[in-house]
């Protein structure tokens, strides 16, 4: 119970900066909720409910124009705000102001995408790392975040810097780099985890980190007996 | 040439990319995979040994191999030689890929056929593919490129396309898969890219 | 499950499979309702039994299909006179299998909006996405729902069309899991075709969908017929899976329609007024599958 409000209230990194491209949308899940995270073309990042109020289609499906998102079904544009503003088989009509999509807080830093679920906390995020911390990859887990925590311990030797954060310094490219590890819940069976590595945005340093990643997931895989 | 082909086929959908992409004419000749089972049948078999789709007929060539077929569209079509190997190291990469696109990935198909007609499928290694295309995309990425060989889309992103393109059918959620993700919807902007039913959003 | 089988949905005819899969396919194992069930051919016909109880099912062929029900006393089949018209084509599109409600299956074949967005350069055209008012009934003596009146401009509405066309159609809900559309015959001036689609519901949130038509076409090839169809279908077949929850809700609030939706409210209404449940919201608390 407590633990489940926490989540509600907290934020959660759902991917690195490009989990979702400008003019794209794409599904995520954090505890209780599935979202349509997207972006307008002009970059700026949304987290809605992931139903169209019309007739339930998942807006994860839907197309973006412009700084509005057009849902897949029936077509109908919701602007930045959530609201329905044209419903193509009614062309004419003024959407009232009831037609609208919920959201959730969204922020930006250290290239990750942090949601939060409703208005969200109202402190920002905590850092990914201290020195210019970047995104090299995403993996699914196959199991919860409690789980997948004692897993990361065991297995990576990482060890917990903040709710849902944990660090831990391997050798990448031939120095011990510390690499950030934020875990997102999903449900009781499923997590993911994002991977950042401090000392900028250096493309060989990246790719080893990156290797690094694959590696460790290939090791949970086999460990676990789970499928990748 | 004439295509011989289903409109629900992703084997076949590549071949219609090809064409698309090259911005090359052909003939369609729909055969009745589903529900008539064509492949059961003598005639179809005498152009198709394994009873498997697209068939491309060129002149007295027959090609029953999708990879095969795809690769003779480009060598026939692409004057410029963009999606076919520029070199020896280019043409041990396509080749690669167009074997994973022939062999693990048609666990995607089959899975996908299954849901849609109830074949009876195994799915051993279905998430593996997945991940590993994905994992090339994003070295690829890293490494200035969003193909999966070279720094420009050639027959190898068109023989993997259209399974990874259809992963919905299949039941597989590509949410976790950004870098899949990405390289869809690089492709999906290609001049002469058609989408078939079935083909999510990009 | 199977406390959520309401009376109206029981006593239902429920498409099987089509006479070419019986004769490839029998004798089989399938689902009804989530209840387990064998088909195999008889001596004078196809015989369904239900694997749990071993109780006999009633059968019925017609209009190129077996059908059972759950109850031993199913109230009758619909008429559609049109498949005694000597000189039309009658085809069978195959099942395919999707993951929802059949209800949701049948509102989105009675959906006119969706065309230009779902089925672009075929059934519509985003330059064209106005739906124009029409007519929606109950008709008391059969108790369908019918929607007249309704027309829509398609760019290839049929596959023996060679333009695009305004079309004028009419829906039919005959069951809650059959639905007929009558459509301007590119093939015969003043006439219609019909397409028709029957939903087997495997589960609440899965089920087999039969398409059919019956068309005046003298042209087209059996697999052009077929494909035309089958396109069209597989295109709705990824929105379909994708509407949540997969189970259609019947109480007002949780969807918002508009004039357009007319016919899905007055099914909506129709299947609330049944007191239907299985494949509904009805009756689930908090809706999240
Ligand atoms: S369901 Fe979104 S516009 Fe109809
Ligand atoms: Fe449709």
């Amino acid at each position: 119970m407590s633990m489940r409000q926490t989540e509600a209230s907290a934020w959660h990194v759902v991917g690195g900066w490009n989990h979702v491209q400008p003019g794209a949308a794409c599904r995520v899940e954090l505890p209780g909720a599935e979202i349509a995270l997207w972006r307008t073309e002009a970059g700026a990042v949304h987290a809605w409910d992931n139903r169209c109020p019309h007739r339930g289609m998942r807006l994860s499906f839907g197309i973006v124009k412009g700084d509005r998102l057009a849902c897949r079904y029936h077509g109908w544009h919701y602007d930045e705000g959530g609201q329905c503003r044209f419903i193509p088989a009614h062309p004419n009509l003024d959407p009232p102001d009831t037609l609208a999509v919920a959201q959730h807080a969204t922020h930006e830093q250290d290239e990750a995408i942090w949601v939060a679920l409703g208005a969200g906390p109202t402190e920002p995020p905590p850092p990914l790392g201290t020195d210019q911390p970047g995104f090299c990859r995403s993996i699914p887990l196959p199991f919860g975040a409690d789980t997948a925590a004692d897993v990361l311990m065991r297995l990576a030797g990482a060890s917990p810097v903040a709710p849902r954060l944990m660090q831990v310094r391997p050798e990448i490219g031939g120095s011990n780099r510390t690499v950030t590890l934020a875990v997102q819940p999903i449900d009781e069976t499923r997590a993911a985890m994002h991977v950042f590595l401090d000392g900028g945005p250096k493309a060989d340093a990246r790719l080893a980190a990156i290797r690094w990643t694959v590696g460790l997931r290939w090791q949970i895989t086999s460990e676990t007996g789970a499928a990748a | 040439m004439i295509l011989y082909e289903h409109v629900l086929s992703s084997d076949c959908y590549k071949l219609r990319l090809m064409f698309d992409l090259l911005g090359m004419d052909y003939e369609r000749r729909p055969v009745d995979m589903y529900p008539g089972h064509a492949d059961q049948k003598p005639a179809f078999r005498a152009l198709s040994p394994f009873g498997r789709l697209p068939v491309l007929q060129d002149g007295n060539l027959t090609i029953w191999d999708a990879q095969a077929a795809l690769l003779y569209i480009a060598e026939r079509g692409d004057a410029s030689s963009s999606w076919t190997a520029r070199s020896v190291e280019e043409r041990a990469n396509i080749q690669t890929w167009l074997q994973v696109a022939g062999g693990p990935l048609r666990a995607v198909a089959a899975a996908r056929a299954r849901n849609l007609f109830g074949d009876a499928s195994s799915e051993d290694g279905l998430l593996d593919v997945i991940t590993i295309i994905d994992d090339r995309i994003v070295e690829q990425e890293i490494h200035g490129s969003e193909w999966l060989v070279s720094d420009r889309p050639t027959i190898a992103d068109v023989a993997v396309f259209p399974d990874i393109a259809l992963h919905e059918d299949a039941g597989i959620s590509l949410d976790a898969y950004c870098g899949l993700r990405r390289w869809l919807g690089a492709f999906a902007s290609l001049p002469g890219f058609a989408p078939m039913p079935g083909v999510a959003s990009m | 499950m199977t406390d959520r089988l309401d009376s109206f949905t029981r006593s239902q005819w429920i498409v099987i499979e089509d006479d070419a899969g019986i004769v490839r396919r029998a004798p089989f194992e399938t689902l009804l309702f989530s209840i387990p069930i064998r088909v195999a051919n008889g001596p004078d016909g196809p015989r369904i039994h239900r694997l749990d109880t071993g109780e006999a099912l009633p059968v019925l062929r017609r209009y190129g299909y077996v059908w059972s029900a759950l109850d031993p006393a199913p109230r009758p089949l619909f008429e559609v006179p049109e498949f005694d018209e000597a000189g039309r084509r009658f085809t069978p599109c195959g099942p395919v299998g999707v993951k929802t409600s059949a209800l949701r299956v049948i509102e989105n074949f009675l959906d006119l909006a969706h065309f230009p967005f779902v089925h672009p350069g075929i059934l519509g055209t985003e330059s064209e996405t106005e739906v124009i008012p029409y007519r929606v009934e109950i008709r008391r003596d059969v108790d369908e729902v019918w929607a007249v009146d309704c027309g829509f401009f398609q760019p290839k509405a049929m596959a023996a069309s060679s333009a695009g066309a305004q079309v004028e159609y009419r829906y039919r809900v005959a069951q809650p899991c059959s639905a007929v559309l009558y459509k301007t015959s590119p093939g015969r001036a003043g006439a219609f075709d019909l397409i028709g689609i029957l939903v087997r519901p495997l589960h609440e949130t899965a089920c087999e969908v039969h398409a059919w038509m019956l068309m005046w076409d003298e042209e087209s090839s059996d697999e052009s017929l077929l494909q035309f169809q089958q396109e069209i279908f597989l295109q709705d077949r990824i929105i379909l899976e994708n509407q949540i929850p997969h189970l259609l809700p019947l109480s007002a609030g949780m969807e918002i329609p508009t004039r357009a939706d007319a016919t899905s409210i007055a099914y909506r209404r129709w299947l609330k007024n049944h007191g239907v449940i299985w494949g509904t919201c009805e009756g689930i608390p908090e809706v999240t599958a």
